[in-house]
């Protein structure tokens, strides 16, 4: 095996080890003082997935044995070689058979997980030897799983059991043989998961899980993890009634979804006994293959040379291609079944107008993450900020949204009846109040290995830019034999060369090869462009023809032969300046369709007419060849199609693909605050009040009786909960106690009793509940680090970890006196979305081209020495750029660690750091929830916006993606100081998203392999663009260079490509608008009035899908609790089944109250009558909503009874019109009757058209009517209406509204 | 990808964060009424809301179809008596009375302190003097049992002596096995205690048959120390020998039905078309003739119509997605049941009625169709009717649920066995908190008062009869045939079986069966 880095990443690895060292160095000195629960340093460090292994689950010295094992067999096999050596009793004596098992399936799976994910920890809760107590009485083995099984992913999943499996072989244990009953147990399980919990991935039949159950030779069990009973109960052997989430998903989503890749690894491990699931596999793709014969047929049809068996009709290229579009790709609607409150739909699926699908990958892209122009986020209300979250109909399920400002921004419609595009952030900026409607949403720049990842049919490519240049560069080949390479510099002759045939600049020229994403062609030079070289329009002139119906564009043509025209010339090719024509609203929606930009002026005798000026006067007309022939309808041709049989200038579909999107969850980059927020792990009970102030239980007097740890000294006897003896300084003893007999043993003597108590045998336990007293407590830690003035000092009511040992108090008053907040494994977090980047400009992220140097950025993604700041920098693995916000933090936390330094540990500063940038080259650990490992992170500067950008596979490290995960980073001092096991909780997942191990050297081959997928190439070739009109399928796409063929090279580190670049990274609103709104109401309502902007969405179907989605289950749910509710005591915070006969809580007297109030069944009430009121939604759903309202009132009929209005007649109210239509007790129609008719349905016949029209058009004609206006006013009017209590009506009200 | 945000932590202790009287809105609302859950990758956890049964389904994406259903309300079925068929029942005079209904009764309203009042403690005062009633009503039941005596209120034990035995009356709190015995924390007006009985005790045994909330009296000594050492257990339970009521002087029948979900696609519209014409005597035999002419009245314990957003995903298995029609076609239908057979209806879960109980009615606005036919008479859920001096018990039975639950060994598959279990701690729903809704009303109206000579109820769609001390109690099955959702949760409805129960002796004279019109069965 060769070298796998090159020197400079030798040396950046060498330099981070330093930095590592560092740290240590310092900690353990601090450690070694004895102020903590342990002595030494409890982050382990390993540097491969080897030793991440040993240090998450062990054995010791398994880590060496692993490497030798993985270079000889490779991950899976070394994985049962380990599971041998443990058995064989090679790590030591374990004792019993089932500690031999246990330990074996955990290494095994942590080798499986590469020993990031806590699933070995705490996915597998038990291994136990059980009997065939129903059978044979034979023994078997059990594998217990547990929630957090989730986090290791559905292969290894089912590999654990495959290991499990080898594990009861090597034991020689029976098989388990379930009875009837077991396998039924199972069966409802995962149906009742399902539905009643989260959707499973994989949801099998009910066959498939009996023959499962039937064949796995070991029992897959596991611990209640929701508290859902299922109706086979008491299953002998199962120890509860509850749903077991972690066999089901082991079951479903690990052995059944990944029963095809089982198979695989079945023949690499050799394991014998799983032929079942051979036999199930190849079941399975016969009946796929039957169910897919005729897709497939229908696909193989080549595009172009197609031979129709039948009568041949003559198609246009185009009408084929979007027949064949449609028959191989429908569109995926799963997206838009929900939309909750406030997170609006963007496009729908497929639809023209949506977002326009772009290839390719920015320097901020990829591996989950679009790009779109910032313009379109400005232009969406902000709702997209950068790192916004969406939920996206392909190629996968979700991403985050990240700027790049070299594709096309949106297309839009002004109030003054003008069309822009704006595809630049200051225009956004200048007319987004201006916007009458989004004719286009603008681009989203999805990269080719998204497509590999989620096996996504390619979907034929829009005509770009980067295509063109291509073409162009082709045909200056065939034709003049000058070779040109686009996206680089040529040499100067080629170039003049060139220029010279084509009769251009050869200053442009370059320029335009060079970066043909940013420079174009004047209208002109691309008419002549594309004469001279055959080559279609360049892009940017290319409308959105195929958006027109063939007749649409004859009737447009007809409307420009009576137009004015200024007529132009340019190498001998006549374009048009402008045009002028009349103020047609017919026409004038077909140039918005078009996406032409125009606009209306008035003319001298104050008509309105349509100005369309240059240059797309010349991209109208040109194709149209000047109006020198005639445009026909054909049919089976596209507008395109009939184009190019016509005109000497050929297009190409800018607008083939779209996809649809909405709002997933903000962008988040936070501090992490528990609640309530915590300052220091020191249990005070209820002494503190609400927030648990030590210091206000210390001001008081208090003494307060908590669960605590405490020690003892040797040498003095002192006990208290401190470490470190305050009289004499000794490092004391932790006490054992017996709760029964009330007796403390020393560690010595709990020992020797085997930790049980030799009175009554009761097991010891580490802490007692003791009777502490915070003032004298806190006054000694003030004198100790010399902090006196806080407001406040937060710790915890109880402590939840298995020692219960507290925090010192010291480390408390120093986080207090910086106002940082501590996690529950005593480090300190900040949580940030995460974003890829792969390239910087030093400019971007506020760090000095020196400084930059220093860390080792010596030369810029070209190979030049970096000398300026806006230099595009390939991005080092480990480094991060974090959010402002974090660097604001992170600043006070290195001061708390300096104070902590120097006051507690009398050791010298660390960090001295006085602003954000003097943390830059400084450590951090980065770790995301469901791991124990973390990665260092080196800091190389801030950006301004709210995520955490850093290398795709520093993510990957942390076993993200980037669709929309959040993780933390904490410095890295702090973790090595303050980090404790002794702190985690004991409960299931108590050690997840805790540093227990951390990794100090990326190696991409040990990351996520999802990353290995991302593409790093400068473009995609033209060969690409041939493939996506053949739509094939991205695997049989071999070149483009991804990630993965660079493996084990020096190149995966390297040498990284993008195709799109950005101005800048932080360009692009910061926080997403949904986090600035107010209620629901208002989120519905912003919601609701982009729907209507946007022409690819559909706001009625949006109005429905909230109310279905997101309201109605609401109301329901807490109609439902109300009447289920607990009760609580507001003093002691008691809860009980019902309310005491007393009314007063019967153990202190405090006052009960609600946990579910009636405000929180009312509180979407007025928003959902309003989206009723003014949308067009299903009867069905209006009734829900007006059944709904009138199930809240009557449920306190009898508590705050309403007598009935008198008058009804002149109701606006929707629920009471609704009633008068549909039970004809109308008294007297009047005008309300007829907006219920706009709006209702009850005019079914009025509705079918609508719908009719909506569907064929959808939003093709002018939409006036924007029922969101007013909408906020209305609710407000509404919930008022129901909290008044209406006794009769008075005669102003008859009279007046 | 894991679909996870980094958790926001909550605070390390011993039990459970302060929660506010009104849960912080996190922006979405969803914080309460689901079952854990993982999130659904919006950073919102998914809503779970319940099917029938109480079952927790997680909120799935429907999709609306864009066409309207097309459907029949029934308005052409127009069915008219056989020629010349004798009805017997028409010269018998009506003699019926609804002797309880839930919408006679005037529930006391708490005084609210200021006008503004906070509406959580007008509902909190409101839900304690829902219990104190109940507890008052039971105290009246058990104290008819000669048996019981030297009842004390809780407060008053440690004036008692140790060796003295005496009775204590209260709500049962909670339950729970040791290793010895049983021990119950109970709850009167005046204080709670916990009871121990132990495993010895033959009397134990009635552990099992106590639901939480029930109330129950202990007969015992008082330890001194806290606990109540019982060796008796009195559940309320109704006498073992019933006064004979008068025979009656000719044969009267009534028929019982329930859960008929008109609008449901899996409605046994034949079946239940067939019935009709049945009662219009079309019959099959000289047997079913005499039982179709001395038919006088019919009972409908709930679940009339299938309703509409009762559970998620049920726009897909309706047939008629309008609750206004559902009422229409109930309507239509039953305007063929014979003017001379008195109807009486009552609301269930389905309907369009207050979605807790107890159910005063149908809401007159939705159901009107219903209310205007001329021989129905609306009943409550639950309500008592009186025909020919036997009382009936008629309630949707939403409280088997909570037995089934609760008491080991007790299916939806036989629910008879649960009627029993409430019948003997004489209420519909003894438990709160579980899954019966109950609505906040100043006076507990499901308290079984008097010992009925029937008890009918439904909801669980499968028919199963029983005998006790003289109630005779009958679930009345469904004309609904199975759903996807009951097939799923394992539930085998027994559809389109008619019992005709013969009021003079309140018993079951025959079931005349129309299934084999029913699809699906």
């Amino acid at each position: 095996m060769g070298e796998i880095h090159s020197p400079e990443m030798k040396a950046y690895f060498e330099s981070l080890q330093r930095e590592i060292d560092r740290a240590y160095e310092i900690a353990r000195k601090a450690r070694e003082q004895g102020k903590d629960p342990s002595l030494e340093v409890e982050v382990p460090q390993a540097t491969d997935m080897a030793g991440r292994v040993e240090s998450l689950v062990g054995p010791k010295g398994v880590a060496e044995r692993i490497r030798v094992l993985v270079k000889e067999y490779g991950k899976e096999l070394a994985a049962l070689k380990v599971v041998d050596e443990i058995i064989d009793g090679k790590f030591g004596d374990l004792g019993s058979k089932e500690r031999y098992a246990e330990q074996a399936v955990r290494t095994a799976l942590a080798i499986l997980t590469e020993g990031i994910v806590s699933a070995p920890l705490e996915g597998i809760a038990d291994v136990k030897i059980k009997r065939n107590e129903w059978a044979d009485n034979s023994e078997y083995l059990a594998l217990y799983y547990a929630g957090p099984i989730r986090s290791s992913g559905g292969t290894a999943q089912a590999l654990s059991v495959l290991v499990g499996d080898y594990v009861r072989k090597k034991l020689g244990l029976d098989r388990f043989k379930p009875s009837e009953k077991h396998i039924e147990r199972m069966v409802e399980e995962i149906d009742l998961y399902h539905r009643a919990v989260t959707r499973l991935q994989y949801h099998p039949e009910a066959d498939e899980v009996r023959l499962a159950m039937k064949n796995i030779p070991i029992e897959i069990t596991g611990e209640e993890t929701d508290k859902v009973e299922v109706s086979h109960r008491d299953v002998p052997g199962v120890e509860t009634n509850h749903l077991r989430g972690g066999a089901i998903l082991v079951l479903a989503e690990g052995v059944l979804q990944k029963a095809k890749k089982l198979v695989k690894y079945i023949d690499k491990m050799g394991v014998d006994g799983w032929d079942w699931i051979k036999e199930f596999v190849e079941a399975k793709e016969k009946g796929k293959k039957a169910e897919d014969s005729k897709p497939t047929e229908s696909k193989a049809e080549d595009f172009g040379a197609k031979e129709g068996i039948e009568e041949k009709v003559e198609k246009g290229f185009y009408y084929e291609l979007y027949e064949r579009f449609r028959a191989n790709i429908a569109p995926n609607k799963k997206y838009t079944k929900e939309i909750i409150g406030g997170r609006p739909l963007f496009a729908e699926p497929s639809r023209n107008g949506g977002f326009r699908l772009r290839y390719g990958r920015s320097r901020v892209s990829g591996f989950a993450t679009w790009s779109v122009n910032p313009a379109t986020m400005l232009v969406l209300d902000e709702f997209i900020a950068i790192g916004t979250q969406m939920k996206t109909e392909r190629p996968g399920k979700g991403c985050i949204v990240t700027p790049a400002t070299t594709v096309e921004g949106p297309i839009v419609k002004l109030k003054d009846g003008s069309v822009i595009r704006v595809d630049d952030y200051q225009t956004a900026l200048r007319i987004r109040d201006k916007i009458e409607e989004i004719l286009y949403v603008g681009d989203a720049l999805v990269n080719f290995g998204d497509f590999v990842e989620n096996n996504q049919t390619l979907l034929p490519a829009n005509y770009a830019e980067e295509w063109w240049i291509q073409e162009f560069a082709r045909a200056m080949a065939e034709t003049y034999e000058v070779e040109l390479r686009p996206f680089e510099d040529n040499p100067r002759d080629a170039i003049e060369e060139a220029a010279e045939y084509i009769e251009l600049d050869p200053d442009f020229l370059g320029n335009l090869l060079r970066d043909p994403l940013r420079v174009r062609p004047s209208v002109e030079d691309a008419i002549h462009i594309s004469k001279v070289l055959d080559v279609p329009l360049h892009p940017y002139y290319t409308l959105y023809w195929n958006t027109l119906g063939p007749e649409e564009v004859e009737e447009l043509q007809r409307a420009l032969v009576g137009a004015q025209i200024e007529w132009d010339e340019h190498m001998k090719n006549k374009f048009a300046r402008k045009i002028v024509l009349e103020n047609d609203a017919r026409i004038k929606r077909y140039l918005e369709l078009l996406g032409l930009p125009h606009r209306l002026e008035r003319t001298g005798d104050r008509k309105k007419v349509i100005v369309v000026d240059y240059p797309w006067s010349a991209a109208l007309l040109t194709p149209l060849g000047n109006l020198e022939w005639e445009f026909k309808a054909k049919p089976f041709h596209t507008t395109i199609d009939i184009i190019n049989e016509n005109n000497r200038i050929k297009l190409r579909d800018r607008g083939i693909s779209w996809i649809g999107a909405r709002m997933g969850r903000p962008e988040k980059a936070k501090e992490r605050k528990m609640k309530p927020p915590v300052q220091v792990l020191f249990p005070i009970g209820l002494a503190g009040g609400s927030s648990r102030d030590i210091k206000k239980a210390a001001e008081e007097g208090k003494v307060t009786s908590v669960e605590i740890a405490f020690f003892k000294c040797p040498s003095c006897g002192h006990i208290g909960p401190e470490h470190i003896c305050p009289r004499c300084g000794t490092r004391k003893e932790l006490l054992w106690h017996c709760a029964k007999c009330n007796v403390d043993y020393s560690q010595d003597e709990a020992e020797n009793f085997d930790f049980r108590c030799p009175k009554c045998g009761m097991e010891l336990k580490p802490y007692a509940r003791r009777t502490i007293k915070p003032s004298e407590l806190l006054r000694a830690a003030m004198e100790n680090v010399k902090v006196y003035g806080i407001d406040k000092l937060k710790g915890v009511q109880g402590m939840t970890s298995g020692y219960k040992m507290a925090e010192p108090l010291e480390k408390g008053l120093l986080r207090a006196k910086n106002d940082v907040y501590v996690f529950k494994d005593g480090t300190i977090r900040f949580d940030a979305t995460d974003a890829p980047i792969t390239h910087f400009k030093p400019k971007e992220i506020g760090t000095s081209v020196e400084k930059l140097r220093e860390l080792g950025y010596t030369h810029d993604f070209e190979g030049k020495p970096l000398e300026r700041d806006d230099q595009i920098l390939e991005l080092r693995v480990q480094d991060v750029i974090l959010p402002y916000e974090a660097g604001r933090y992170l600043l006070k936390v290195a001061r708390f660690i300096d104070d902590l330094l120097e006051k507690f540990y009398g050791l010298p500063r660390f960090y001295n750091a006085e602003k954000m940038e003097d943390l830059v080259g400084h450590l951090v650990i980065g770790l995301a929830p469901h791991t124990s490992a973390g990665i260092i992170g080196r800091i190389i500067g801030f950006s301004d916006v709210l995520v955490g950008y850093a290398h795709p596979y520093y993510h990957a490290a942390k076993r993200r993606n980037c669709d929309g995960d959040e993780d933390a980073v904490m410095l890295l001092l702090d973790a090595l100081l303050n980090f404790s096991k002794y702190y985690l909780p004991e409960k299931r997942g108590g050690k997840m998203d805790a540093p227990l191990v951390v990794t100090t050297r990326l190696d991409p081959r040990e990351v996520d392999s999802e990353v290995h997928n991302m593409d790093v190439v400068r473009y995609y070739p033209l060969e690409f663009y041939g493939a996506t009109y053949e739509m094939k399928s991205p695997k049989e796409i071999k070149f483009i260079e991804r990630v993965e063929d660079r493996l084990g090279k020096p190149e995966m580190y390297e040498g990284l490509k993008f195709t799109h670049d950005t101005d800048d990274i932080g360009l692009g609103p910061k926080m997403s608008l949904y986090k600035q709104l107010g209620d629901m109401v208002e989120k519905v309502e912003r919601q609701l009035a982009l729907a209507e902007r946007i022409r690819a969405v559909d706001e009625h179907h949006v109005a429905e899908t909230i109310i279905n989605s997101h309201l109605v289950p609401d109301l329901r749910g807490n109609l439902r609790s109300f009447t289920r509710q607990e009760f609580r005591c507001v003093k002691c915070n008691t809860k009980y089944r019902r309310p005491p006969l007393t009314g007063k809580c019967p153990k202190c007297g405090g006052k009960i109250v609600l946990t579910v109030s009636k405000g929180a069944i009312e509180k979407y009430l007025p928003t959902a009558k309003m989206l009723v009121t003014k949308y067009s939604v299903l009867d069905y759903t209006r009734q829900r909503i007006c059944l709904t309202e009138k199930d809240i009132k009557s449920l306190f009929e009898n508590v705050f009874p309403e007598r009935q209005r008198t008058l009804m007649g002149f109701s606006a109210d929707v629920c009471e019109k609704m009633i008068k239509e549909r039970t004809g007790k109308s008294n007297g129609r009047n005008g309300y009757l007829d907006e219920l008719r706009a709006n209702g349905k009850l005019k079914k016949s009025a509705k079918t058209e609508k719908k009719k029209e909506s569907k064929k058009t959808s939003k093709r004609s002018e939409k006036k009517i924007k029922p969101s206006q007013g909408f906020e006013k209305a609710v407000k009017k509404e919930k008022a209406a129901m909290k008044k209590k209406k006794k009769g009506i008075s005669l102003d009200e008859f009279f007046g509204s | 990808a894991t679909s996870s945000e980094a958790p926001e932590e909550v605070l390390p202790m011993e039990g459970e964060t302060t929660v506010e009287e009104v849960p912080a809105e996190n922006g979405n609302g969803y914080d309460n009424g689901y079952v854990n859950g993982e999130e659904n990758g919006n950073g919102v956890k998914p809503k779970i809301v319940y099917g029938d049964y109480g079952v927790p389904i997680a909120y799935v994406g429907e999709e609306v179809p864009e066409e309207e259903k097309s459907y029949s309300v029934y308005a052409d079925l127009k069915l008219s008596p056989r020629d010349g068929f004798h009805y017997r029942a028409k010269e018998i005079p009506d003699e019926y009375e609804v002797t309880f209904d839930v919408k006679n009764v005037k529930f006391a309203l708490p005084k609210a302190k200021n006008a503004a009042g906070k509406e959580g403690e007008v509902i909190i005062k409101v839900y304690s003097d829902y219990f104190r009633s109940r507890l008052k009503k039971m105290r009246r039941i058990l104290r008819e049992n000669p048996e019981i005596g030297g009842v004390i209120d809780i407060a008053k034990l440690g004036y008692v002596r140790g060796e003295d035995e005496v009775t204590i009356i209260g709500l049962v709190n909670s339950k729970r096995e040791t290793a010895k015995g049983y021990m119950f924390e109970v709850e009167d007006n005046t204080g709670v205690i916990k009871v121990f009985i132990n495993r010895n005790n033959e009397e134990s045994k009635k552990f099992f048959q106590i639901m939480p909330d029930a109330v129950i009296a202990f007969r015992g000594r008082y330890s001194g120390r806290g606990i109540f050492f019982a060796n008796k257990i009195f559940l309320p339970d109704v006498p073992k020998f019933k006064r004979e009521k008068p025979p009656l002087e000719e044969k009267v029948y009534a028929v019982l039905l329930s859960d008929i979900h008109v609008g449901s696609n899996k409605f046994c519209e034949k079946a239940f078309m067939r019935f009709l014409e049945w009662l219009n005597g079309d019959v099959n035999n000289k047997a079913e003739e005499e039982f179709v002419s001395r038919i006088k009245y019919m009972v409908i314990a709930g679940d009339v119509v299938d309703g509409i957003g009762i559970y998620p995903g049920q726009y897909n298995e309706l047939a008629i997605p309008d609750i206004f029609d559902q009422y229409e076609a109930l309507a239509n239908l039953l305007s063929n049941v014979p003017d001379h057979i008195t109807m009486f209806i009552g609301p269930g879960n389905h309907d369009a009625a207050r979605t807790a109980i107890p159910q005063p009615g149908f809401y007159e606005e939705y159901a009107r169709p219903l209310l205007k036919l001329k021989n129905a008479v609306i009943i409550s859920n639950p309500a008592v009717i009186r025909l020919h001096g036997r009382d009936f018990l008629i309630a949707h039975g939403r409280g088997i649920e909570d037995v089934v639950n609760f008491i080991p060994n007790r299916s939806h598959h036989r629910p008879a066995e649960a009627m029993l279990d409430l019948l003997k701690l004489r209420h519909l729903a003894p438990t709160f908190g579980e899954k019966v809704p109950i609505a906040p009303d100043s006076e507990d109206t499901l308290v079984i008062e008097s010992v009925p000579d029937l008890f009918q109820a439904g909801h669980v769609h499968v028919m199963q009869y029983k005998m006790y001390n003289g109630v005779f109690l009958i679930n009345t099955g469904t004309w609904q045939a199975q759903t996807e959702f009951q097939k799923m949760v394992n539930i085998v409805p027994t559809p389109a079986r008619v019992p005709i129960i013969d009021i003079e002796t309140a018993r079951l004279r025959a079931v005349i069966r129309f299934d084999q019109y029913c699809e699906g069965v």
